[in-house]
C-alpha cells in the first residue's frame, strides 16, 4: 500500500516536471522564433535602407559549415579512379603528381588538387546528354557535384563545383569540355579525400553574414539593388602539397554579379584560383 | 479485483518510466541537462583549420619572398613570418610540385637569372643553403632534384613552369618542371602586398648583395625575452633515452649527467646541453635524409621547449665522413643569434648521430615593438660603407636581446 502511494507521488512530481519543462521549451521556441523574425525584419530594413531588396525565397535559416582540414589519401584516390577508369595502372610522376591510366582514359592528379581527365574509348562515347554524362562521371568517381541554380545545362563547357559533406567548395571546379556530345577533356580542381581536423565553431549564419554584407556595401561601395541567392559553402586553399584548408564562405548573388564573404570574418574575399 | 489492481499497478509503473524518459529528454532539449559541451558556444576553443605547416616546412620556410606580376607590380616580405606566410602559402604546393618534377639541371648565366627577375615570377630567398630534395619533402612532395640552392626563382614557361636557382658556390642553374604555368600565372597575378626592389636594381644600393630584397615597408618586430629551459624529460625522450632507466648524477660544476647505455646527456649549469652516442645511432645516408632526421630531432627536443620561437634550418656541411646540421631560432621570422652559438648543432659520422649541442631557450614575444630603423635607411648606410649583405636579427647582448640590422 505504501509503495503504491509513493509511486503516485512520484508520478505526480514527474507530471509536474514534464509540464514545466514542456512549458519552458515551448516558451524558448516562441521567443526564439519571434527573435529570429525580428532579426530578419531588422536585416531586411537595414538592407532596404541601403537600397537592397532581398529575394522573397531567400532562406535566412541557413547555417555555415564547419571549417576543416582535408588531406590527400592515395588509397581513396585510387578507389575514385577505379570508378572512372575501372581496372587501371598508376604511377608516381614525382612532385605529388600521380598518373592513372586504363583503356578508358588517362588521369593526372596533382598535389595541388588539380585534375586532368582525358577520356578514351567508352568513357568518351555518348551516354545521355552532356549534362547527364558529366553527372554520371562525377558520381562514378565518388564526387558530389553542385551547380548554381539556373545554370545552363547545355553548351560545350560545363562547370561543376565539388562538394565536401554536402556543401559546395566554390573554387574546386571541374569543367567538362565536349565536342558535340563527345566528352573530350575534364580539367579543374577537386577536393582531397580525408578530414584530419575540424573547427568546432561554425561560421556566421545567414542573417549575420547579410549584416556584414550590408556593412561591406556601405564601406566598400558595392553597387547592387537586389540579392537573389545566398549559399553557404567552402573556399579551398591548398597549403602544402596534398593538404588543404576548407574555410567556410558564403556566396551571394546580386543583380550586379556575385561575391563571396568569409563566414569567419564577414569580409569580402577573392577565392584562391 | 486483484487482477484490476495489478493492471493499474503495471500501468502506473509504465507511466512512471515513460514520464521519467520524457522528463529526461525535455531536460536535454531545453539544455538544462547537457551531457556534452556546447561546441557551437562562443568562446569554445577553435581547432586550427588552416593547413598546419609541417615541422620541417616551418624550419625551412623562406627568409624572403618576392612576387612579380605581369604588370610589373611586386609584393614582398623579408624576415616577417606573418607576411611571408601570407605571400608564400599559395605557392608552397606549386613549388613542391616544381621541385619534385624538376628535370635535369642546365647551367645558366647570372645575366639570364637576372632576366628572369624582370618578368612575372616567384623569387624565394631561402636564407640558407638548402638541399632541394629536403625542401620538396617539407612542402609535401617527393623530391627529385638532388641539388642545393640558396635562391629560387619559379617562372611561368611556354609549357610547364621553369625553375631557376643559385647554388651556394654562386653558380646558377635552371630546370624544366611539370608545374602548370597557367596556375602559377593566375596566383602570381592576384593579391596585394608591399612593393620592393632588389638591391642590384637601385644604384644607391649597388654595393649590397645583389639579390637582397628591399621592401618599401616592413612591420616592426616585437621585443623578445628568453629563459634557459633545458627540460631533461623532453630532451631524453627526443634522443631515445629512457628517463626511468637512465642513471643520473651531478658533477662538481653543477652539470647534470644522464647515462642510458651508450647514450650520455649532459646539461651544464648554464643550460648548454651536450649529447653523445658511442654506438651507431639513427640518421640517414643522403643529405635529405640526414637533414630531415636532424629537423625532426631538433623539433622534438629544443623545438618543443622554445615558446614563441621557431627553429630554422641554417645549413648542412660535409667534411669527409662527418656531416654537421645546424639550426637556429627565429621569432616571427627574425633570426635570433645567441651569444653562445647555434641553437642546435648535430654531428653525424657515416650517417649516424654521434654528438649534439643544444641551447634550449624558451622565448616570449611581447606586444611592445622593437625600434628598428627602416630597411631602406639601413641599406643605404650599409651600401655607403663596406657593402655586402644586410640582415635583420635579434642579437643576444648582456641580459637581453636587441633587434638590429647587421651588415655582413
Amino acid at each position: 500500500m505504501e509503495t503504491r502511494q509513493l509511486e503516485r507521488i512520484i508520478l505526480l512530481i514527474l507530471l509536474l516536471v514534464n509540464a514545466v519543462l514542456l512549458g519552458l521549451l515551448l516558451g524558448d521556441r516562441v521567443t526564439e522564433a519571434s527573435a529570429e523574425r525580428a532579426r530578419e525584419e531588422m536585416l531586411r530594413q537595414l538592407l532596404a535602407d541601403s537600397g537592397i531588396e532581398l529575394a522573397p525565397d531567400l532562406d535566412l535559416g541557413q547555417v555555415s559549415p564547419h571549417g576543416c582540414t582535408v588531406v590527400r589519401d592515395l588509397e581513396l584516390e585510387d578507389q575514385r579512379m577505379q570508378g572512372i577508369l575501372g581496372e587501371h595502372v598508376r604511377a608516381d610522376e614525382g612532385g605529388g603528381i600521380w598518373y592513372y591510366g586504363s583503356e578508358l582514359g588517362k588521369i593526372m592528379m596533382h598535389g595541388t588538387g588539380e585534375l586532368t581527365i582525358l577520356p578514351l574509348g567508352e568513357t568518351a562515347e555518348r551516354r545521355g546528354s552532356a549534362w547527364e554524362q558529366s553527372l554520371a562521371l562525377l558520381r562514378a568517381s565518388g564526387l558530389e557535384p553542385w551547380t548554381p541554380p539556373g545554370q545552363d545545362p547545355t553548351g560545350t563547357d560545363l562547370p561543376f563545383c565539388c562538394c565536401w559533406n554536402g556543401s559546395p567548395v566554390f573554387n574546386a571546379v571541374l569543367t567538362f569540355s565536349y565536342a558535340g556530345d563527345k566528352l573530350e577533356l575534364v580539367t579543374g580542381t577537386t577536393v582531397f579525400h580525408r578530414e584530419t581536423a575540424r573547427s568546432p565553431v561554425r561560421g556566421m549564419d545567414a542573417v549575420s553574414i547579410l549584416t556584414a554584407f550590408a556593412a561591406a556595401v556601405k564601406n566598400q561601395g558595392l553597387i547592387c539593388s537586389r540579392l537573389t541567392e545566398l549559399t553557404p559553402g567552402y573556399e579551398m586553399s591548398v597549403g602544402l602539397s596534398g593538404e588543404s584548408a576548407l574555410e567556410p564562405v558564403w556566396r551571394l548573388v546580386m543583380d550586379t554579379g556575385e561575391c563571396y564573404l568569409s563566414a569567419e570574418t564577414g569580409q569580402i574575399v577573392r577565392l584562391q584560383v | 479485483m486483484d487482477k484490476a489492481m495489478r493492471g493499474r499497478d503495471i500501468l502506473r509503473r509504465v507511466c512512471l518510466v515513460v514520464l521519467s524518459v520524457t522528463a529526461l529528454l525535455l531536460a536535454l532539449e531545453t539544455g538544462y541537462l547537457s551531457l556534452t559541451p556546447n561546441r557551437d558556444a562562443p568562446g569554445h576553443a577553435a581547432a586550427p583549420t588552416a593547413p598546419q605547416t609541417g615541422d620541417s616546412a616551418a624550419a625551412l620556410w623562406p627568409r624572403g619572398v618576392l612576387i612579380s606580376r605581369a604588370d610589373g607590380h611586386r609584393r614582398a616580405a623579408l624576415c616577417d613570418q606573418a607576411e611571408t606566410e601570407r605571400l608564400f602559402s599559395p605557392f608552397a604546393a606549386l613549388l613542391g610540385e616544381a621541385l619534385g618534377t624538376a628535370g635535369a639541371a642546365e647551367a645558366l648565366s647570372e645575366a639570364d637569372f637576372r632576366l628572369g627577375l624582370t618578368g612575372e615570377g616567384l623569387f624565394v630567398d631561402l636564407g640558407a643553403a638548402c638541399p632541394l630534395g629536403l625542401l620538396a619533402g617539407a612542402l609535401g612532395a617527393k623530391g627529385r632534384c638532388a641539388d642545393t640552392a640558396e635562391l629560387l626563382l619559379l617562372l611561368p614557361g611556354v609549357e610547364g613552369a621553369e625553375l631557376r636557382y643559385r647554388r651556394p658556390d654562386g653558380s646558377f642553374a635552371r630546370c624544366a618542371t611539370s608545374t602548370s604555368s597557367e596556375t602559377l600565372r593566375a596566383r602570381l597575378n592576384e593579391g596585394e602586398g608591399v612593393e620592393a626592389v632588389f638591391a642590384y636594381e637601385d644604384p644607391a644600393l649597388s654595393r649590397l648583395s645583389p639579390y637582397l630584397i628591399v621592401p618599401a615597408h616592413r612591420n616592426a618586430p616585437p621585443r623578445i625575452e628568453a629563459a634557459v629551459n633545458p627540460n631533461p624529460e623532453t630532451l631524453m625522450r627526443a634522443f631515445g633515452m629512457n628517463s626511468y632507466v637512465a642513471s643520473g648524477y651531478r658533477e662538481g660544476d653543477g652539470t647534470r649527467v644522464y647515462i642510458d647505455d651508450e647514450k650520455t646527456l649532459r646539461i651544464a649549469a648554464d643550460g648548454t646541453v651536450r649529447y653523445r652516442c658511442d654506438a651507431a645511432g639513427r640518421g640517414g645516408s643522403s643529405d635529405e635524409e640526414l637533414a630531415a632526421y636532424a629537423l625532426r630531432l631538433a623539433q622534438e627536443s629544443v623545438g618543443a621547449l622554445c615558446g614563441d620561437a621557431r627553429l630554422r634550418f641554417v645549413g648542412l656541411r660535409r667534411e669527409g665522413e662527418l656531416a654537421t646540421v645546424e639550426l637556429d631560432y627565429a621569432v616571427q621570422g627574425v633570426p635570433v643569434e645567441l651569444a653562445a652559438g647555434r641553437a642546435v648543432v648535430l654531428r653525424f659520422r657515416n650517417g649516424s648521430l654521434v654528438t649534439a649541442q643544444l641551447l634550449p631557450r624558451s622565448f616570449r614575444a611581447s606586444a611592445e615593438a622593437e625600434t628598428v630603423p627602416p630597411m631602406r635607411f639601413a641599406a643605404a648606410i650599409a651600401a655607403a660603407g663596406e657593402g655586402g649583405g644586410l640582415r635583420l636579427c635579434y642579437l643576444e647582448r648582456g641580459e637581453g636581446f636587441r633587434c638590429l640590422w647587421v651588415n655582413c
